[in-house]
C-alpha cells in the first residue's frame, strides 16, 4: 500500500512538473503523453481509487493506451512512424475490450480470479488484451534489437540488446498468461498457480533485464547532468551580477527558463545560456575595465567588482580598455574558467559588499 | 501565442547544423540557402555603446561584423546570432549604420540588423535560436542513433 501511494505520488510529481514540455517538441510530447496515460492506469488500478469506480476495464483500457504511447514514444525519439497496423490493432483492441466487457456485464479484475469457470466472453476479452500486450512489446524489442545493430560495440550495443531481451521476456510472459486462460475456456482442468509461476518469473526477470540494461547509461548521464547543475550553481553569483547590472541581456527569467528549457535534456542549453549571459555582461562592462588584462581568476574576479562599482557610481568610461583573460575556444574552457571567477567574485563581494546599490531600468526582459 | 522555444523549433527543423559544431561549415550552409556569399569580419571595438554583431545586407552580399574583444565561444555566438536573423529573414533599418560605417553608401543597403539587448521580439527570436544552434547536446548522426542517445548511452 505505502509502495502503491509513493509510486503515484511520483508519477503524478513527474506529469505535472513536464507539463512546460508539452510547448516544445514532438518527442516531448509524445513522453508527456505516455507518462500521463501510464499515471492515470496506475490510478485506476489504485485500490481505493478502483472500488470507488467499480469499472476495472477503466484500467485495462488505459494499459493498452499508455503501451501504445509508450511504442508511439520511442518511435518518435527513433526517428521512424508507427506503422498502419498498430494504430489499426491498437483500435481494434479498444474496441474489442469495450465489447466484451459490455456483452459480460463487467470482466473481473483479475483473470487467476476466475479460476476453472472461466466464461468464453471472459477468456476472449484476456486473450485480446494479453494478445495486444504480447504484440506490442515483441514490436518494441524488434526496434530495441534493430537501434543496437546500429549503435557502436560495447556498453551502447550490449545495453540496448538486454533491454530488447527484457522487453522480449515481458512480452512472452503475457503470452504464457494467455495459454492458461484459453485453456480454462475450453474445459481443459488445469490449474492457473502452476503455469502461471513461470509467467511471472519471466516478467520479472524481463523487467530487471530491461531496467538493468537502461541503469548504465542513465547512471553515466545522471552524471554528466549533475556535473552541469553543479556548474550552474557555480556560476550563479557572476550571472547574477551580471543581470542587475545589464537586465537586457538576459533573455529569460530563471522562472521563464524552466518553461522554455525545461527537461534534464536541458540543463546544457542553461548552462550555454548562462555563459554567452555572462559574456554579454563582461562585454559591456568592458570600458569601465583599468589596468591590466587580469591573468586569474581572482584577478578576473577583482577587475569586474571594480568596473561595476565604477559603472554603478557614474564614473566615465576609461577608454583603453584592457579587455579580459582569453579563454576557450570549448564551452568546457569558458564553464571551468567563469566558474573560478565566480567563485572568487561571490568571496571577494562576502568580503566587500558593493559601494553603491545597482539600479535596475524598468521594461527589461526579465 | 506560441512559445518563443516551439517557434525556434520549428524554423531549425529543416536546417542542417554540422556535429560536432564548425562555424565556416554552418556559414557556408547558410550562404547556400541563400544562393548569395555571406563574409564575416571581425570589427574590433564594435560593442562600445554599439551592438557587438552586425548583419548588413546588400543586394549581392551578406556581411556579419562581430567584436573580436570577447571569448571565441562568444564571438561564435555572436555571428550565430546574426545568421539567426538571416534564417528568421527578419527586417530591420539603418540605425547606426551612417555612424558605424560612415563611407557605407545607405543606398546600397538592404537591411541591417545589430545585436544590442533581447527586448524586441525579433532580437529574442534570434537569441534562441542561435542557443539552439549552439548550445544544445547531439551526438553527430548515425554515430550511436537517436534511440541509444535517448536512452542516454554514450560512446
Amino acid at each position: 500500500m505505502i509502495f502503491d501511494v509513493v509510486l503515484l505520488v511520483v508519477l503524478w510529481g513527474a506529469t505535472v512538473v513536464r507539463l512546460p514540455t508539452l510547448l516544445r517538441d514532438r518527442r516531448q510530447r509524445a513522453m508527456w503523453a505516455c507518462l500521463c496515460a501510464g499515471t492515470l492506469a496506475e490510478t485506476f488500478t489504485f485500490a481505493p481509487v478502483a472500488r470507488a469506480i467499480g469499472r476495472p476495464l477503466l484500467a485495462d483500457l488505459l494499459g493498452v493506451v499508455s503501451t501504445f504511447l509508450l511504442l508511439r514514444f520511442l518511435a518518435v525519439i527513433a526517428g521512424r512512424g508507427i506503422p498502419g497496423w498498430q494504430w489499426a490493432l491498437t483500435a481494434a483492441t479498444l474496441i474489442a475490450m469495450v465489447t466484451l466487457d459490455v456483452a459480460a456485464g463487467g470482466i473481473g479484475p483479475d483473470p487467476t480470479e476466475l479460476s476453472r469457470h472461466l466464461p468464453h466472453l471472459a477468456a476472449a476479452f484476456w486473450v485480446v488484451f494479453d494478445g495486444y500486450l504480447v504484440a506490442v512489446l515483441t514490436s518494441g524489442a524488434v526496434l530495441f534489437r534493430s537501434a543496437a545493430r546500429e549503435a557502436p560495440r560495447g556498453v551502447p550495443r550490449f545495453g540496448l540488446r538486454t533491454i530488447a531481451a527484457g522487453w522480449a521476456m515481458i512480452g512472452a510472459s503475457a503470452a504464457l498468461t494467455a495459454i492458461p486462460v484459453v485453456l480454462g475456456a475450453a474445459g481443459v482442468p488445469i490449474g492457473f498457480s502452476g503455469l502461471l509461476t513461470p509467467a511471472r518469473f519471466l516478467q520479472d526477470a524481463g523487467t530487471l533485464l530491461a531496467v538493468g540494461g537502461a541503469l548504465g547509461p542513465a547512471g553515466r548521464r545522471a552524471h554528466v547532468v549533475l556535473g552541469e547543475y553543479r556548474s550552474l550553481l557555480a556560476l550563479r553569483p557572476l550571472w547574477t551580477a551580471m543581470r542587475d547590472a545589464f537586465p537586457e541581456v538576459i533573455l529569460f527569467s530563471p522562472g521563464r527558463a524552466v518553461v522554455e528549457m525545461a527537461g534534464v535534456d536541458e540543463v546544457r542549453l542553461r548552462l550555454y545560456r548562462r555563459v554567452i549571459e555572462i559574456r554579454d555582461g563582461m562585454l559591456a562592462l568592458r570600458p569601465y575595465l583599468c589596468g591590466v588584462v587580469p591573468e586569474t581568476p581572482e584577478a578576473e574576479a577583482a577587475a569586474i567588482a571594480q568596473a561595476l562599482r565604477r559603472r554603478a557610481l557614474g564614473m566615465p568610461a576609461s577608454g583603453d580598455s584592457p579587455g579580459f583573460a582569453t579563454v576557450g575556444p570549448e564551452m568546457a574552457d569558458e564553464v571551468a574558467w567563469l566558474s573560478r571567477v565566480s567563485r572568487a567574485y561571490r568571496r571577494k563581494e562576502a568580503v566587500m559588499p558593493a559601494a553603491a546599490p545597482t539600479p535596475r531600468p524598468s521594461g527589461s526582459a526579465r | 501565442m506560441k512559445g518563443l522555444r516551439w517557434r525556434s523549433e520549428r524554423r531549425l527543423r529543416g536546417i542542417r547544423v554540422p556535429r560536432p559544431f564548425n562555424l565556416d561549415a554552418f556559414c557556408a550552409e547558410v550562404a547556400a540557402r541563400r544562393g548569395r556569399p555571406l563574409i564575416r569580419r571581425p570589427v574590433p571595438g564594435l560593442a562600445a555603446e554599439a551592438p557587438c554583431g552586425m548583419w548588413i545586407a546588400t543586394d549581392r552580399t551578406d556581411h556579419i561584423f562581430y567584436d573580436p574583444g570577447t571569448s571565441p565561444l562568444h564571438a561564435e555566438h555572436i555571428v550565430l546570432h546574426e545568421l539567426a536573423h538571416i534564417l528568421c529573414d527578419h527586417s530591420g533599418s539603418a540605425g547606426a549604420l551612417a555612424r558605424l560605417f560612415p563611407d557605407l553608401d545607405p543606398a546600397a543597403v538592404r537591411r541591417v540588423l545589430g545585436r544590442v539587448s533581447y527586448t524586441t521580439e525579433q532580437e529574442r527570436e534570434a537569441e534562441m535560436l542561435a542557443s539552439l544552434i549552439r548550445g544544445r547536446t547531439a551526438p553527430p548522426p548515425g554515430s550511436i542513433g537517436p534511440l541509444a542517445d535517448a536512452f542516454g548511452f554514450l560512446e
